[in-house]
């Protein structure tokens, strides 16, 4: 299946406000440990590394192993405390790369 | 045994409804509570990845006439309801048609294209997002008529003991749901959530993947998807299935 | 019904060979597992007990997919990053989470877990101060279970 994500973004806030950011990303997430019904080794194939950038400061940077699942699914959260683009970054072992962008609206207190 | 057999046959046997019937409970009931929400959260259950993607599928253009599914059908909302009738007979080509068989059909004749593979991504992807219209409606196939001898060799299929294990459907699915195989509860092998979310599987797959499961489990000849045979097999499913609510996309175990 | 269970026996039999990537491990090991784990992300240094907190479900139905949360306890200055360890998977390195402000310092995910086991969340501090916090999840349908089945 083509990376492709499903993403929940926050859109407003205000000032001061904790918001969350939930993702969810199709990727198999191929741990190189299983084998098919041939008795062979299904080569590892795994999305390494997600990353957020918000109103240009990197908040999260996510070191992903064989031992998150497929499909990952990743939740966090952070104050918004200003106006800002939201970039979300995955990147894979295969030189794939997905990016979701969004717009944070905040507003004072 | 036989005679436990026989009475199951008749219990089978009496005229259907569109209710559940007792022993009927859909495999949502034998999931723990993480996995319930998970199903339940409709942002976070991994089956609308392949909902979202059946969306886009549905506007691509695709094959010699250059169409989308869209500009004959509008959207994919006006499927509602398809899924819980299916398989249904076709009097013209004279044998069942699930939803596979439509899709491939209208892909290959209306759009001019190769029709997408049984369980190739695309395909679980369209047969989800169309399945996923009618979600929370009863199933209610049809199995008189012209389709009476297809269901009987159906109801056939799932009595007949098969493969080195010498099972049949029913010796799992009625004799023994509840029964703990492995650390997994055998369920009443209802198909109200296809296609659904295998946790085994880490992926999608639909009512015909889960048959064919089933049928290597206990070690018997394979069966292609698109075989009367198959096809028969999943009527009967979908009638002993009939009044549950069409969960697609659901997680299992 | 005994030729059932004879056949019951037969199927656990084979599905049991899709454990053989995944074997049991003795406890002993298991500790030695986790320690080749923590020396691969933080060489010499070892977490103290405490400081994050780990959430997930004692009792899992499935290992490919196990809901959890980590974060670090509230009383403590926020951590530069937080990591997860599961010492019986083939990698037990699960994953680590470097956050910075305005994030908060809490995440969560799914993982699998390849059997029953300790599941091990680590916070780490700028100052190089490390918090650990285990948690004992059983896991009645390991992940890697369906080896067997994998071409259908
Ligand atoms: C060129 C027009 C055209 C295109 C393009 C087209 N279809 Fe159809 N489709 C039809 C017609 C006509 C029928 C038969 C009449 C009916 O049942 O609506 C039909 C029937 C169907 C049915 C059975 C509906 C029912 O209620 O019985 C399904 C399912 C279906 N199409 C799916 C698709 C999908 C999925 C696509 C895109 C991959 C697609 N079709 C593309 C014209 C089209
Ligand atoms: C050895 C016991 C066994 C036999 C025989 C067996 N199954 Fe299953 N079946 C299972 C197990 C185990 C599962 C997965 C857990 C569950 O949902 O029951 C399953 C799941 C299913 C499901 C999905 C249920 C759901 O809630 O999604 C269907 C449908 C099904 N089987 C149909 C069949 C059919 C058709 C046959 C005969 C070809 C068959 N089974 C034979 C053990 C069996």
């Amino acid at each position: 299946m083509t990376l492709s994500a499903r993403v929940r973004l926050p859109q407003q806030a205000r000032s001061g406000e904790v918001v969350e950011i939930r993702t969810l990303v199709s990727h198999p997430m191929e741990t190189g440990f299983r084998v098919d019904s041939f008795g062979r080794r299904i080569p590892r194939r795994i999305l390494t590394r997600f990353s957020c950038r918000y109103a240009e400061r990197l908040i999260i940077d996510m070191e992903l192993r064989p031992g998150i699942s497929a499909n990952p699914y990743l939740a966090f959260r952070f104050v918004a405390d200003r106006s800002g683009e939201i970039e979300l970054r995955w990147q894979g072992d295969q030189g794939e790369e997905l990016v979701e962008r969004g717009h944070l609206e905040v507003t004072p207190a | 045994m036989r005679r436990a057999l026989l009475l199951l046959w008749l219990l089978l046997a009496l005229p259907g409804h569109a209710e559940p019937r007792a022993g009927q409970i859909s495999g949502y009931h034998l999931l723990g509570e993480e996995l319930q929400a998970l199903q339940d959260d409709d942002f976070a259950n991994p089956g609308m990845l392949w909902v979202d993607r059946g969306q886009r599928a549905w506007d691509a253009a695709a094959g010699a006439s250059g169409t989308s599914c869209r500009d004959c059908h509008g959207g994919p909302e006006r499927m509602q309801g398809l899924a819980t009738q299916l398989p249904r007979w076709n009097s013209d080509q004279e044998r069942l048609e699930n939803l596979e068989g439509l899709i491939r059909n209208c892909r290959s004749a209306r759009q001019q294209a190769e029709p997408p593979a049984y369980e190739s991504d695309e395909m679980l992807a369209l047969t989800t997002v169309i399945a996923h219209q009618s979600r929370g409606l009863p199933l209610a196939v049809a199995v008189d008529g012209p389709a009476a001898d297809a269901f009987a060799a159906g109801r056939d299929a799932f009595a007949r003991r098969r493969g080195q294990l010498d099972l049949s459907c029913a010796d799992c699915h009625d004799r023994h749901a509840g029964a703990r195989l492995r650390g997994e509860t055998i369920s009443a092998g209802m198909i109200n959530g296809f296609p659904l979310y295998r946790l085994t599987w880490e992926g999608m797959g639909s009512r015909q993947r889960m048959i064919r499961w089933c049928n290597e489990a206990v070690r018997a000849e394979p069966l292609q998807p698109d075989t009367a045979k198959a096809l028969a097999l999943e009527l009967f499913l979908a009638w002993r299935s009939r009044g549950l609510e069409l969960e697609s996309p659901a997680i299992r175990r | 019904m005994t030729a059932f269970l004879r056949r019951r026996s037969l199927l656990q039999g084979l599905a049991g060979g899709a454990f053989v990537l995944v074997a049991p491990r003795a406890l002993a090991d298991l500790g030695s597992r986790l320690d080749a784990a923590l020396a691969e992300r933080f060489g010499e240094r070892r977490p103290e007990q405490g400081g994050v907190e780990l959430e997930l479900s004692r009792l899992v139905e499935n290992g490919n997919s196990v809901a959890v949360t980590v974060r670090a306890s509230p009383d403590e200055p926020t951590p530069a990053a937080l990591h997860l360890f599961m010492p019986r998977n083939p990698e037990p390195w699960g994953t680590s989470f470097q956050v910075a402000p305005p994030a908060l310092a809490e995440f969560s995910t799914r993982i699998r877990l390849a059997g029953t086991q300790d599941v091990m969340a680590v916070a780490e501090w700028a100052d190089g101060r490390l918090g650990a916090t285990a948690v004992s999840v059983m896991v009645t349908l390991g992940a890697c279970a369906d080896d067997l089945y994998l071409e259908f």
